[in-house]
């Protein structure tokens, strides 16, 4: 099991992060697309998440990747925090999983990875 | 539903400095390290040509409710700063049910003629979202 990391996604970051990666879907930044969508606000990019969960992977240790898989299970919202858990499933094979999840238990993203 | 792969769209771009290290502080990654971070084909993808607005077009998805369900990235050979790379995306499939479209994608990455990195992914068109 690594340590866990604990992680708050701020507006500022996603508009950041929505330039950086150029995924300007509306629902990320805009609020009233995002209310058109069905949602109570703006939601962070999956692939945010992601990107932060292989930033979590350097900082236990995994710093070189054959594979990274991920499921985004649920939205994740500004200023909502969350834990990052990771553990190996195979040490000896490289392998391991992620999850992603927000204080209540809330499952985000759930990823696997293999180490390379 | 389709179910052989089609060529969607190829595009290429050049792997760019200031393109990278913007997109590690948005990830709060700090690292000298010239290899691409391991999300960083979202960057090739949507920089590259295959904006939000040209996949959802090609999908013939409704841009208001798109939805991202799925990663997958298979690393074959690091890719640097510098770097030309051209991707080439197929849809794998198309299903729908349940008022929801699911579109299969997988993206080669090539480099020189060879495949470095191949990503699959699943984007969802679901009407009045309310949870992924």
């Amino acid at each position: 099991m690594f340590n866990p990391i604990h992680m708050t996604i701020t507006r500022e970051q996603i508009k950041k992060y929505a330039v950086a990666s150029g995924d300007f879907n509306p629902i990320h930044t805009d609020p009233e697309a995002a209310k058109k969508a069905g949602l109570p606000e703006c939601i962070a990019h999956g692939m945010l998440i992601m990107a932060l969960g292989s930033r979590t992977l350097n900082e236990w240790g995994v710093s070189s990747l054959a594979s990274y898989d991920a499921r985004f299970l649920a939205m994740t919202y500004p200023d909502e925090p969350l834990v990052f858990r990771g553990e190996w499933i195979d040490e000896k094979l490289g392998k391991g999983k992620l999850t992603v999840e927000n204080e209540a238990g809330e499952v985000k993203m759930k990823g696997t990875f293999i180490a390379g | 539903m389709t179910k052989e792969k089609v060529e969607l769209y190829r595009y290429t771009h050049r792997i760019e400095e200031e393109k990278v290290q913007a997109f590690k502080e948005a990830i709060y990654l700090n690292d000298s390290n010239s290899e691409i971070p391991a999300t960083y084909a979202t960057v090739i993808d949507f920089q590259g040509g295959m904006s939000f607005e040209k996949l959802t077009d090609l999908l013939t998805f409704d841009p208001s409710c798109v939805l991202h369900g799925s990663q997958q990235y298979e690393y074959r050979k690091p890719i640097y700063i510098g770097d030309n790379i051209e991707a080439v995306v197929f849809l794998i499939g198309k299903t729908t049910k349940k008022g929801m479209t699911f579109a299969k994608l997988e993206t080669e990455y090539n480099r020189d003629g060879e495949t470095v990195l191949v990503s699959r992914s699943t984007v969802i068109e679901q009407k009045g979202v309310t949870h992924v």
